[in-house]
């Protein structure tokens, strides 16, 4: 037996692992060789040198005071919020940047056209949902004053909904149970139409609905209604007014989310001078092309960033973010567990997105990473494809204080309640999530994916700004996801 | 007071006991971030950094780790930092040099064992500066507060088996670089 091959006996003879009949075996090669002695004395001086006090002592306290004396004191906690969305399956990290402005360019014009007051109830300071907590006496250089309604970049929805015969009661039931679990689409029956219950929609109206496009025009009642129902965490049904009279009722699903929907219409909403349209169209058969072409339609029109080089930061071990939630905009480094990798993408901000915090203002480029648990992996596609694991950080439109119940994610549903944590980066909502990505959809086009997958997802909002940092590390097929938190955790450093 | 009730109350805006803290924590602190960095005016620095970005966000503290230990998290990422900006692994052999009053160290009776021993040290000593930033705080975590690698591994938020292969991989490099033939050594 080689010297080289006594160094791990020696390092855990150090360490104290040794059985009997291993330390045996060491102390008589050491009787023997002056090198491994040398040895086992150079790591037992290790961790005296390590353990050693300095002579020397510092009192740091006067400066410490005289720093902090700057301080005021003020509302300690960020306020609690919630948000909107998760990264979807199909799309890469431009399309999350993409989500933001989509969702701030959808809602502007009905904001600004008449729903003012609804704006108001939901997002402004008197919103019964803004909540405070923690401790309000501490002096942060974090606190923030009470959010105001964001002046500049509004959130925006678009809806989508099926028709059933089932009753509108019976639809609300069906929604509140499936609101925990990702309901099986096709158990809710859509092949029939009641005529009678949606007066508004007849043969020839909806075969011009699915061929065509056509718009209705809604009045700003008809948006309460529809804000009323969108306002809430799970598939709903909705009621379309139009001058107090009842248009249609379908079930909300999601902003964005009836994209993969096979055979279900979707309806946007836009605005074009007064007039609020509602568009509805008709999706082709499995979704995914449907999908394609929804984010062309956007991608074509509105961008939050363009991403300007994908090898910025090839494999990276720690991710370099600006920390939105200083005052400074400080730059921090998350590590990443322990044989992971990231590869950064840098984007660049769009003509048509600004910042509201006059502090972010000079940011004119993002950062979003893919994460990566083996660095052999090739693609950015994460849920288990080849067996392999990762996920993605990056930056996400939401809801600005919007509670929890309201957080509305695509194609998911929370399995339990959310936690509120704290990290580096702010206060953030940490949620498991259960991901459909509409199986019949996904085995046409991708075969060899698990048609559903469990998620980690964790939002840190950007205090002021409608968007939040977004932590996705989907779980393979089979894995528990508890088994995976410890690595949001480590990243994030969550506490 | 206990560590507890001083949390409470500087968590509810009290300076005095924010200070109180500090003055119990700073010299564990320094040594610990001075082993780390192994420059005086530097390990200052960022003690008085720390203690300042600790009060700052004392609300987040939740007295799920220890006080102190939620400090090594703090100091441990400025002493990252530092050492990236500075864009060097320090070999100065001015700091915490052997031979400098070692609360813990077991004091030997025999005088050639002891000479032997600081040869040891210093060499020791020379040798850490090789290691890497994570490596370092591992070790000195480990042997200087005693530390369980469950705590170390908090800290440096990596698993327990993470922080127990730090340990090992640091012993590994400081025998990689080791020559061996310490002189007072029979």
């Amino acid at each position: 037996m080689s010297c080289k091959a006594y160094e791990p006996l020696i390092i855990r003879y150090t360490e104290g692992e040794l059985s009997l009949k291993e330390q045996k075996v060491l102390e008589d090669h050491l009787r023997v060789c002056k090198h491994c002695f040398d040895k086992v004395q150079i790591l037992m001086a290790l961790a005296k040198e390590a353990e050693a006090m300095p002579s020397e002592q510092i009192d740091v306290l006067p400066r410490v005071r005289e720093s902090l004396s700057a301080y005021d004191k003020s509302p300690g906690k960020p306020i609690s919020r919630a948000f909107l969305g998760r990264s979807s399956r199909l799309v890469k990290p431009a399309f999350l940047f993409l989500s933001l402005a989509i969702l701030c360019l959808f809602l502007w014009p009905l904001l600004s056209k008449g729903a003012a007051s609804l704006f108001q109830q939901r997002f402004g300071e008197g919103s019964p949902h803004q909540t405070v907590t923690g401790s309000e006496m501490l002096p942060t250089p974090e606190s923030k004053p009470a959010v105001t309604p964001p002046a500049t970049v509004q959130p925006g929805f678009s809806l989508s909904f099926y028709r059933s015969t089932m009753t509108y009661e019976e639809i609300l039931s069906l929604s509140r149970e499936i609101g925990r679990r990702t309901p099986p689409y096709s158990s809710i029956p859509i092949d029939r139409i009641a005529l009678e219950e949606e007066p508004f929609l007849t043969d020839s109206s909806i075969n011009a609905f699915v061929t065509n496009t056509q718009q209705i025009k809604v009045d700003a009642e008809t948006l309460d209604v529809l804000f009323t129902e969108l306002m809430d965490t799970r598939p709903i049904p909705f009621v379309v007014t139009l001058s107090g009279e009842r248009l249609f009722w379908g079930v909300f699903i999601h902003p964005l989310s009836s994209i993969a929907a096979p055979d279900l219409p979707l309806l946007t909403i836009r605005s074009e001078g007064d007039v609020q349209r509602l568009t509805l169209s008709k999706l082709d058969k499995a979704g995914a092309s449907a999908e394609k072409a929804f984010l062309k339609f956007f991608e074509d029109r509105y961008k939050l960033a363009i991403q300007i080089n994908s090898e910025v930061l090839p494999y990276m071990e720690a991710l370099q973010l600006v920390n939105f939630n200083t005052p400074d905009n400080k730059m921090v480094e998350l590590p990443l567990p322990e044989g992971w990798y990231a590869q950064g993408q840098e984007y660049e901000l769009s003509g048509g997105f600004t910042w509201n915090r006059e502090k972010n203002k000079n940011i004119k480029k993002l950062r979003a990473y893919t994460l990566y648990f083996d660095e052999k992996l090739e693609d950015t596609y994460y849920w288990g494809i080849k067996g392999q694991f990762s996920g993605e950080i990056h930056l996400q439109g939401f809801y600005n204080e919007y509670p929890y119940p309201g957080l509305s994610f695509n194609h998911a549903k929370p399995l339990e309640d959310p936690v509120k944590k704290q990290t580096f980066l702010g206060e953030a909502w940490v949620y498991y999530l259960e991901c459909d990505n509409y199986p019949a959809a996904m085995a046409e086009e991708y075969p060899d994916t698990p048609p559903t997958f469990d998620m980690i997802f964790v939002v840190i909002p950007i205090e002021g700004e409608n968007l939040a940092y977004a932590l996705s590390l989907p779980v393979p097929e089979g894995m528990d996801i508890r088994d995976f938190y410890p690595y949001a955790e480590q990243i994030l450093m969550l506490n | 007071m206990t560590n507890d009730k001083l949390l409470k109350e500087a968590q509810n805006g009290s300076m005095d006991a924010f200070a109180s803290l500090v003055g119990a924590c700073q010299p564990r602190l320094y040594a610990f971030v001075l082993k780390m960095v192994r420059s005086r005016e530097e390990a200052e620095e960022i003690v008085q950094e720390t203690f300042i970005r600790a009060y700052k966000n004392l609300w987040r503290y939740d007295n799920r780790a220890s006080f102190i230990t939620w400090l090594y998290a703090i100091a441990l990422n400025l002493c990252k930092s530092a050492l990236k900006k500075l864009k060097r692994m320090p070999l100065s052999l001015d700091d915490a040099m052997p031979g400098n009053k070692a609360s813990h160290e077991a004091q030997s009776m025999d005088p050639s064992e002891h000479l032997a021993d600081l040869e040891y040290r210093k060499e020791a000593h020379r040798l850490m500066a090789f290691l890497k930033p994570d490596q370092r705080a591992c070790l000195v975590l480990k042997y200087m507060e005693g530390l369980s690698y469950a705590q170390i591994g908090r800290i440096l938020r990596i698993s327990e088996e993470a922080a127990k292969m730090k340990v090992y991989r640091a012993k590994k490099e400081i025998l990689k670089r080791f020559p061996g033939g310490i002189n007072h050594v029979l």
